[in-house]
C-alpha cells in the first residue's frame, strides 16, 4: 500500500507538473518562473469557467422560462459526462501508454497492477477536475437562482466526487479497444493521429454550431429550442445511468437514499471492474502492441541522394507527421483555419436578412457593385487567416523538438543558419497551405475576384515568413531541448506562447492601414495595399536581420 | 590527425574547470584511447572535439584545420558516435541513413553499398524498415555507429562505442577500426574497457579531474607509472589514485 501511493503520488505530481513547479519555487532564480506557469494556469481556469458560468445562466434561465429547473440540472449533469468521457479518452492515451514510463516503472518491485492502477486513478483525477469545471459553475448558477441550500452542496459535492467513475471506466475500456484493434497496424501513430484530427475537426464543428445558435439568442428563443427537444433530454438524461442517479440523490426523502446508494454501488462496481479487470486487459493490449513491432523482411529499397536541406525539410515534416502530439498542435491552425471558414460560410448562409437573402448573398451582391467593397471583405479574411497562422507552433518549437538528438545539429556539417532555414521552409509550406485553403474557401464564398484574393494570399504568405523568423529567434535563443514526452516540447513550451504574442502584435500593426481604410482615413485602396506591403516589408527585414544576429551568436558562444 | 591545444572548459563561472589546459596530438594512422574516471572530462573534451559545446579556450584542430575557423570543413572530416545513441525516433533505420548519406553529401551508390556493409556487418539489416523508437540500445547503437561511418570519415570520434554491443558487434568494430588505421586513417575513442584499450590502442591518454595524468603508448605508460609487467588497470589505477592524492 505504501509502494502503491508513493507511486499514485509521484504520477500525479508528473501528470499536473507539480514536482517541477514546486522545484521552481524551491530556486530563488526559478520562482518567477514559477508563479507565471501559476497565474497562466489560473487564466486559461477562468477563460474556461466563465463561459461555462455563461452558458449554464443562460441554460438555467430557459428552463425557468419553461417551469422545468430539474430539466436545468439534468442537462448540466448531461453535459458533464460528455466532456468528462472526452477527456478520458483523449488523455488516456497518454497517460497509460507512455512506453518510456513503462520502461522504467516495470523492472521496479511494484505490482504491475499498481502501475495501471496509478495510471488510472490519475485519470480519474483529471475526469474529476472536467467534470467539477462544469458542475461547480452548474450548482452555483442553479443555487444562485434557486437559494443556497447545504444539503444541497454536501450532495453536489458528494455525487460530483463518485460522478466520474463510469464515465471514466467505459472510456478507458474504450480506449483498450482501439489500441487493441491499432495494434494490428504498423503505423500506429498515424491512426492516432487521424482519429485525433477527426475528433478535433468534429468537436469543433460541434463547438461552432452550437455556439452559432446561442450566441445571439434570446432565452425565450433557447426555450423554445429546448421545449421542442425536452424529451430527448429527458430520454438521454434517464440512459445515463450515472446522471439518472444524481438527479435521485439531489432529491429528497427514499430518492435520495435510493441516489445515494445507486451511486455508491456504481462507484463500487466501475471501480473494482477496474481493479481486477482493468490491469489484466491494460497487460493484454500492451502485449498486442509490442507484438506488432515484428519485423519484416526488408526488401531492397534504392538510395535516393537529395540535399541536406531538402533531407531536413523532410525530415522535419516525417518526424511531425508521426507523432500526433505534434501534429494536433503544430499544425492545427491547418485543421482550424480552413474549418472555421467554412463554419463562418454556413453560419451565415443559415443567417437571413430582408426575407429570404442570406447575407453571403447580400455581400456577393455588394461586392459586384462596388469593387472596394471585395477589398474590404478579403481584408478581413485576411486579418482572420492573419491571426490563425500566428498561433503556429512550428517555427517556435523547430530546435525544442530535436530533444535528446540535438547533438546531431551540433556535429553535422550543415551550418546552422542551413539548418534553421531549412525548418522554416517546413512551418511556411504548412502555413502557406493554411492560407491557400482559408483564403481560397473565403474567395468562393464570397464571390471575390482573383486580385483581392491574390493580394491578401501575399500578404498572408509575407507574414508567414516574419511569424516564423520571430518563432525561430525565441527558439534559437531559448531551446527546450531537455523533455522526456513531446507535450513537453510543444504544449508547454512556452517558446511557442512568447512567439504567438510577438506574431499577434506584428499582425496587429500589418493591419493599421486597413482599419485606417475602413475608418475612412484613407480614402484609397492602393495606398492601403501598398502601406500594408511596406509595414509587411519592414517587419520581415527586421526579423531576418535579427534571426541572422542571433544564429551567428549561438554558432559563436556555445 | 587532431590536435587539442590548451583546450579548457569551464561552466557557469565555476572556479574548478572542467578541463583544464588540455594539450593532445593525435597521428594519422592511430587507435588513440581515451581512458580516465568518471567525471574526468573525457565527454565533455569529445563534446569539444565535436563542437557539440565550445572551449573556453584553446584551439581544436582536425586535419590541419581550425574548429574556429571553418567548423564544417572539420565536420565533414569526422563521424562521431555518443555515449548515448538518441537519434530521431520516429524515423524507420533507412530513413536516418540516407538522412545521415545526404547531409554529408554521400553519392547514392557508396552510401547503398556502405548500409549493406555496415548492417549487415552489425547484423540490423533486418530491421531498416522499422522505426527507430522501437530498437534495443545495442541496436540504435549499431545504427548510429552505421550513420557515423556512412560518409567514410577520415577520423572516428567514438565515445564508449562497445557499450551495448553483443560480443560478434564488438569484434567486428574493432577490425574496423584496425582496418581504417592501416588506410592511414584515425580513430579515436573512449572507453571504461581496459582491455580493448590495451590491445586495440596504438597510443593511450588518461585524463584525470579534467588535466592529462599520461599519456604514451602502453609500454611508455609502464615506464611512467614505474610498474613493469602491470596490466593497463594496474597502471590505470596507479595513475589515477596516485593524481587523486
Amino acid at each position: 500500500m505504501n509502494k502503491f501511493l508513493r507511486l499514485f503520488k509521484f504520477k500525479l505530481n508528473n501528470q499536473f507538473g507539480l514536482s517541477s513547479l514546486k522545484a521552481n519555487l524551491a530556486v530563488p532564480s526559478m520562482r518567477r518562473k514559477a508563479y507565471f506557469t501559476i497565474l497562466i494556469a489560473l487564466i486559461i481556469l477562468v477563460c474556461l469557467i466563465v463561459p461555462y458560468t455563461m452558458m449554464m445562466v443562460m441554460l438555467y434561465q430557459s428552463f425557468a422560462y419553461l417551469d422545468s429547473a430539474d430539466m436545468y440540472l439534468k442537462s448540466m449533469m448531461t453535459i458533464a459526462q460528455i466532456m468528462v468521457f472526452f477527456t478520458v479518452i483523449l488523455t488516456s492515451f497518454n497517460s497509460m501508454f507512455n512506453g518510456r514510463e513503462q520502461e522504467l516503472l516495470r523492472p521496479l518491485p511494484v505490482k504491475r497492477e499498481h502501475i495501471f492502477l496509478t495510471s488510472y486513478v490519475v485519470l480519474y483525477v483529471t475526469a474529476l477536475a472536467t467534470s467539477l469545471m462544469v458542475l461547480i459553475p452548474g450548482f452555483g448558477v442553479y443555487m444562485y437562482f434557486e437559494g443556497v441550500s447545504i444539503p444541497m452542496i454536501i450532495k453536489g459535492l458528494v455525487g460530483a466526487i463518485m460522478f466520474p467513475a463510469l464515465p471514466t471506466a467505459i472510456g478507458t475500456l474504450i480506449m483498450f479497444l482501439l489500441m487493441s484493434v491499432a495494434g494490428r497496424f504498423k503505423h500506429k501513430e498515424l491512426i492516432s493521429t487521424i482519429l485525433s484530427i477527426a475528433f478535433l475537426a468534429g468537436y469543433i464543428v460541434f463547438y461552432t454550431l452550437m455556439s452559432s445558435e446561442i450566441s445571439d439568442i434570446t432565452t425565450e428563443s433557447l426555450a423554445g429550442i429546448l421545449d421542442s427537444n425536452i424529451g430527448l433530454i429527458d430520454v438521454v438524461a434517464t440512459y445515463m445511468i450515472n446522471v439518472f442517479v444524481y438527479m435521485k440523490l439531489m432529491g429528497t426523502g427514499t430518492d435520495m437514499l435510493i441516489g445515494l446508494v445507486a451511486s455508491l454501488a456504481i462507484f463500487a462496481v466501475a471501480s473494482l471492474i477496474m481493479y481486477y479487470l482493468g490491469g489484466f486487459l491494460f497487460e493484454k493490449v500492451t502485449d498486442k502492441l509490442a507484438n506488432s513491432a515484428v519485423r519484416k523482411k526488408v526488401k531492397h529499397i534504392e538510395s535516393k541522394a537529395s540535399s541536406a536541406r531538402v533531407t531536413i525539410i523532410k525530415k522535419e515534416f516525417k518526424t511531425m507527421l508521426r507523432t500526433p502530439t505534434y501534429v494536433l498542435n503544430c499544425m492545427i491552425n491547418v485543421i482550424i483555419g480552413p474549418l472555421i471558414m467554412v463554419m463562418l460560410g454556413l453560419r451565415m448562409k443559415e443567417s437571413t436578412v430582408e426575407g429570404d437573402t442570406d447575407i453571403i448573398d447580400l455581400l456577393s451582391k455588394l461586392l459586384k457593385d462596388n469593387q472596394d467593397m471585395s477589398y474590404v471583405v478579403c481584408a478581413v479574411i485576411t486579418i482572420l487567416t492573419l491571426f490563425i497562422i500566428a498561433t503556429a507552433l512550428v517555427a517556435s518549437t523547430c530546435v525544442s523538438r530535436e530533444g535528446k538528438s540535438y547533438w546531431l545539429t551540433k556535429i553535422m556539417p550543415v551550418s546552422l543558419k542551413d539548418q534553421i532555414n531549412a525548418k522554416l521552409i517546413c512551418a511556411l509550406i504548412i502555413n502557406v497551405v493554411c492560407v491557400i485553403t482559408m483564403m481560397a474557401i473565403g474567395g468562393v464564398m464570397f464571390e471575390l475576384s482573383f486580385l483581392p484574393v491574390l493580394i491578401g494570399i501575399i500578404v498572408c504568405v509575407i507574414a508567414s515568413i516574419t511569424f516564423g523568423d520571430v518563432g525561430a529567434i525565441v527558439d534559437v535563443i531559448r531551446p527546450k531541448i531537455y523533455w522526456e514526452r513531446e507535450t513537453e516540447a510543444v504544449k508547454q513550451n512556452s517558446n511557442g506562447m512568447i512567439a504567438m504574442a510577438v506574431c499577434a502584435v506584428i499582425a496587429v500593426f500589418d493591419i493599421i492601414p486597413v482599419v485606417l481604410y475602413i475608418a475612412g482615413i484613407l480614402t484609397n485602396i492602393v495606398i492601403v495595399v501598398v502601406l500594408t506591403f511596406v509595414i509587411e516589408l519592414a517587419f520581415l527585414i527586421a526579423g531576418k536581420v535579427l534571426l541572422n544576429k542571433i544564429i551567428r551568436n549561438k554558432e559563436s558562444h556555445l | 590527425m587532431l590536435e587539442l591545444r590548451n583546450i579548457t572548459k569551464c561552466y557557469d563561472k565555476r572556479k574548478t574547470a572542467a578541463v583544464s589546459d588540455l594539450n593532445l596530438k593525435v597521428n594519422k594512422g592511430e587507435i588513440f584511447g581515451f581512458i580516465g574516471p568518471n567525471g574526468a572530462g573525457k565527454t565533455t573534451t569529445i563534446k569539444m572535439i565535436t563542437d557539440i559545446i565550445k572551449p573556453t579556450a584553446g584551439d581544436i584542430l582536425i586535419d590541419g584545420v581550425n574548429m574556429r575557423d571553418d567548423p564544417i570543413k572539420c565536420k565533414q572530416s569526422f563521424g562521431y558516435v555518443p555515449d548515448n545513441p538518441d537519434v530521431y525516433e520516429k524515423l524507420t533505420a533507412r530513413e536516418y541513413l540516407e538522412f545521415m548519406g545526404d547531409i554529408y553529401a554521400v553519392p547514392a551508390k557508396e552510401r547503398q553499398a556502405r548500409i549493406q556493409k555496415y548492417s549487415a556487418m552489425f547484423d540490423i539489416s533486418n530491421a531498416l524498415n522499422d522505426q527507430i523508437k522501437s530498437f534495443s540500445h545495442g541496436m540504435r547503437q549499431k545504427l548510429v555507429l552505421t550513420g557515423a561511418l556512412i560518409h567514410n570519415p577520415k577520423l572516428w570520434i567514438l565515445d564508449e562505442p562497445m557499450v551495448g554491443l553483443d560480443p560478434m558487434s564488438a569484434h567486428c568494430l574493432k577490425e574496423e577500426m584496425k582496418d581504417h588505421c592501416k588506410q592511414g586513417n584515425t580513430v579515436f575513442f573512449s572507453t571504461h574497457v581496459l582491455e580493448v584499450a590495451e590491445k586495440l590502442c596504438d597510443r593511450i591518454a588518461i585524463i584525470s579531474k579534467g588535466v592529462i595524468a599520461a599519456i604514451g603508448t602502453v609500454e611508455e605508460l609502464k615506464e611512467q607509472a614505474k610498474s613493469g609487467d602491470s596490466t593497463l588497470e594496474d597502471i590505470f589505477i596507479n595513475i589515477v589514485g596516485g593524481s587523486g592524492e
